[in-house]
């Protein structure tokens, strides 16, 4: 978490954390996941009501924010629900009102944004495809001008909260370029498939767009021109990743360190062996750096700077290499009591597992680093 | 400024504006020579020796007093600007595109000693000592480890014993940077043997260029020297030369310490080395060269890929990000923790985080540049000094997880200072040292 907030950002965070205690805690989670629920919709409304889809969007179209930087606030409600792997479609739903807000047509903010805001309406992102790719050049779903309108063919995979969503943001090709639509998940034509999911409660579908005729209305930003968009989506979507992730990994070491100082072997807590203590000193090292690459990255996306592409994929590719790591290390210093069911730790590792690969994998970024470094 | 008696400070802004009007005239561009080098014309208006590198680094900081600019967050009754780290980073980045890679001889005694006397000294010694190096007079140095032991600092051997209004110091110390540079050495010595380790302590500030001390350079695994090791024989030094109290110098120590991990962590308020536009690595090694703003400059792996040819393999393109995120989220951790440590978020000994995550980051960085470079880096055409250059720095690769308190001992203080894990058990810390255990000076040490 960022170390220099706002009498008003530690408020939010404050509200955030206590909801989430007195309203989600990891019993409910489970009970949840044996429900196979992913998230119910009066607590999502209720989260909406503390904020947490109205800080992308301006007063003017019912968002708002506490610091006046949206991003930021947002990255605290990330944290906190990494913190008790939460439920709910915060990344899906924020990053479709950041592209509604930034390159949506007055039509579609007026029927759109109040329903994301209110968390009345689900939407989310459909963006990925058979080869994970998650870059420009993985989008094969064509887009064809026909008549008044156009028709989307093609499947999208890997989308986040498909079965809950009432629209789909869907980013297609175009000829040479990308081009968003938003299309309603009932649209003739499209038919969601659920798929398994590590999470605990994360549900994801492939959306099977069968020539899905939608109107030239449907269509986010310029024909053609949408590459700018996918990449501010993008960031939007790695920053609250990140921070979700860091706030699981912090939990997690957490506990386990009052666990080394609890638990006796040989006459003595464990914690008090070097063997075990470097590893912690280790951990934590890492863990804060992890927490200053997330800050230093949300301010970039916040501030629109020209580096943000890069300090993103710095990020994701540090934070999706060091936490799984770290919690798996976490698992081992709990002995067996780590690999059974009963015990939370499976709950951070699945959450963070998947969000290693969502949205880029370590290789994948890396890869992108490098590019945007000049090799 | 305000001229009431209430001074109003200045804001980091117009200390910038300030800064940036008087660096062009006074500082050494990179490159500039002769009579545009401001540094050889004060040299020679001396009549010194304007080739001399030390006096050359004096001369720099003498300069920089006499302009104003000083140890920007020192107290300006000691001859410092009274400002802050922020307003010493933007005169740093205002440097940019001048050659101050000399002032690096000034880091530890500005970011470590400095902040130690300052806390410790006496009015009289705060006021001749900061002064004093704010000048560009004096080098500092530290003695404190010894042939017998680096990591456990509270063993020390050497001694310092009363004489009249004197103490007599007898004993050897080891890997002095800049033992060859250094007018004072900050220097921990046994004063009570008949108590145990921690209480008897003291720390002195001791003249190198004195009757008695030896200083000798010591050959590294690359060939070249750049620590010493230096051998005291019935030093004496005047009684007011003690820093802090008599046999407390465990507590200045470890401030001194604290101080310096800080510092070589990136995470100081007194001193951050300014650019200094070559383009070998830092101290650290692990550090790109700032990539923010103006003058961004290529990670020197990617320039390695280039030469061998390997910038589109995949593997090299892999281990090249790499190395990169680890530096650049490197440099994000700097200013988080001295944030935290400014908020009271983390104590003080979080200094060690980026000890040790910077010197680990170097040793992954020169293995990648070892696997980039291939066999040129141990199998060179004579005139290439960037290969040679690169194979000997695999040599020295755990350097940096050695020197000012290694990658263990970091570990250490983390996990029981930061993270309140239980302390190692001790076999020493209750007993007086006379009774310990300890390593005793091989003979010969002196060749």
């Amino acid at each position: 978490m960022d170390l220099d907030l706002s009498a008003d950002q530690e408020l939010f965070v404050e509200t955030t954390r206590r909801f989430l205690e007195a309203e989600c805690p990891i019993v409910e989670v489970r009970r949840l996941h044996d429900a196979e629920v992913s998230f119910e919709r009066h607590y999502w409304r209720k989260g909406a009501e503390l904020g947490w889809t109205a800080t992308l969007v301006p007063e003017d179209d019912g968002g708002g924010s506490v610091s006046g930087d949206g991003l930021l606030d947002l990255v605290l409600v990330a944290e906190e629900m990494g913190r008790l792997v939460s439920p709910g479609p915060l990344v899906p739903v924020n990053v479709v009102a950041e592209a509604i807000v930034r390159s949506g047509s007055a039509e579609q903010r007026a029927e759109v944004l109040p329903g994301l805001v209110s968390g009345e309406l689900i939407a989310t992102w459909a963006f990925a495809e058979e080869d994970a790719s998650w870059d420009a050049a993985g989008v094969k779903l064509t887009a064809t001008e026909a008549g008044d309108g156009w028709v989307l063919a093609g499947t999208k995979t890997f989308v986040q909260d498909a079965m809950a969503a009432d629209l789909l943001l869907v980013t297609a090709r175009t000829g040479d370029g990308l081009s968003q639509f938003l299309v309603p998940a009932d649209a003739a034509g499209v038919s969601i498939t659920k798929l398994g999911s590590l999470d605990f409660t994360r549900q994801f579908g492939r959306v099977d767009f069968a020539d899905v005729a939608v109107p030239s209305s449907a269509v986010v930003g310029v024909v053609g021109d949408a590459g700018d968009d996918v990449e501010r989506q993008m960031q939007v979507a790695l920053v609250l990743q990140n921070a979700e992730t860091v706030g699981a990994t912090s939990t997690v070491l957490d506990f386990t360190l009052e666990y080394a100082k609890d638990r006796i072997a040989f006459g003595r807590p464990i914690g008090s062996y070097q063997a075990l203590k470097h590893r912690f000193a280790d951990m934590r090292t890492w863990l804060e750096a992890c927490h200053g690459t997330v800050t230093a990255s949300a301010k970039a996306v916040q501030a629109d700077a020209d580096d943000a592409s890069e300090l993103v994929s710095v990020a994701k590719a540090y934070i999706a290499d060091r936490c799984p790591a770290i919690i798996q290390d976490c698992v081992q210093l709990h002995g067996g009591i780590g690999v059974t069911w009963e015990h939370d730790l499976h709950l951070y590792l699945r959450r963070v597992a998947q969000n290693a690969v969502l949205y880029g994998s370590v290789s994948q970024h890396r890869e992108r680093v490098a590019a945007l470094i000049g090799m | 400024m305000s001229t009431t008696g209430q001074t109003t400070m200045e804001s980091v802004e117009s200390f910038r504006a300030r800064a940036a009007a008087w660096i062009p005239e006074h500082l050494p561009k990179i490159g500039a020579t002769g009579n545009d080098d401001p540094v050889t014309r004060r040299l020679q208006d001396q009549n010194l020796d304007s080739d001399n590198y030390l006096l050359r680094t004096k001369a720099l900081q003498g300069i920089i007093y006499d302009g104003g600019f000083a140890g920007v967050a020192y107290p300006a009754e000691y001859g410092g600007q009274g400002l802050t780290a922020k307003h010493m980073h933007a005169f740093n980045a205002e440097c940019r595109g001048y050659d101050l890679s000399g002032l690096g001889a000034y880091g530890m005694t500005f970011g470590m000693i400095g902040p130690t006397i300052l806390e410790f000294g006496t009015e009289e010694q705060k006021e001749r000592h900061i002064r004093g190096f704010l000048t560009g007079e004096n080098i500092w140095i530290q003695f404190l480890s010894e042939p017998t032991g680096g990591s456990d600092l509270a063993s020390v051997l050497t001694r310092a014993d009363r004489d009249g209004d004197e103490w007599v110091i007898n004993g050897s110390k080891i890997w002095t940077s800049l033992g060859e540079t250094g007018d004072y050495g900050l220097l921990v010595a046994r004063t009570n043997w008949d108590v145990p380790k921690h209480s008897g302590i003291s720390v002195f500030m001791c003249p190198v260029h004195t009757p008695g001390l030896e200083v000798m350079p010591l050959r590294l695994v690359t060939g070249s020297t750049g620590f010493c090791q230096e051998f005291f024989t019935d030093v004496r030094i005047p009684a007011d030369h003690l820093l802090g109290t008599l046999n407390d110098g465990w507590t200045v120590a470890s401030r001194l310490l604290v101080h310096e991990r800080n510092s070589v962590g990136g995470g100081s308020q007194y001193w951050a080395q300014p650019y200094s536009g070559t383009q070998g690595e830092g101290a650290m090694g692990g550090e790109p060269a700032p990539m923010e703003g103006r003058g961004a400059r290529r990670d020197d792996l990617v320039e390695l890929a280039d030469a061998n040819a390997k910038a589109k393999d995949p593997y090299t393109r892999q281990l090249v990000a790499e190395a990169y995120v680890a530096a650049k989220v490197g440099s994000h951790l700097g200013p988080r923790v001295a944030q935290g440590m400014g908020k009271g978020v983390l104590p003080p000994p979080a200094g060690s985080f980026l000890k040790l995550f910077n010197s680990s980051n170097q040793v992954r960085r020169s293995d990648i540049s070892m696997v980039i470079a291939g066999t040129p880096a141990t199998v060179w055409e004579t005139d290439d000094r960037s290969s040679e250059g690169r194979g000997l720095g695999y040599l020295f690769r755990q350097a940096g997880s050695i020197l000012s308190g290694t990658s263990e001992i970091q570990r250490n203080i983390i996990s029981e200072r930061v993270l309140g894990l239980p302390r190692e058990p001790s076999l020493d810390s209750k007993v007086p040292f006379n009774q310990v255990r300890h390593n005793t000076m091989p003979t010969g040490t002196e060749n």
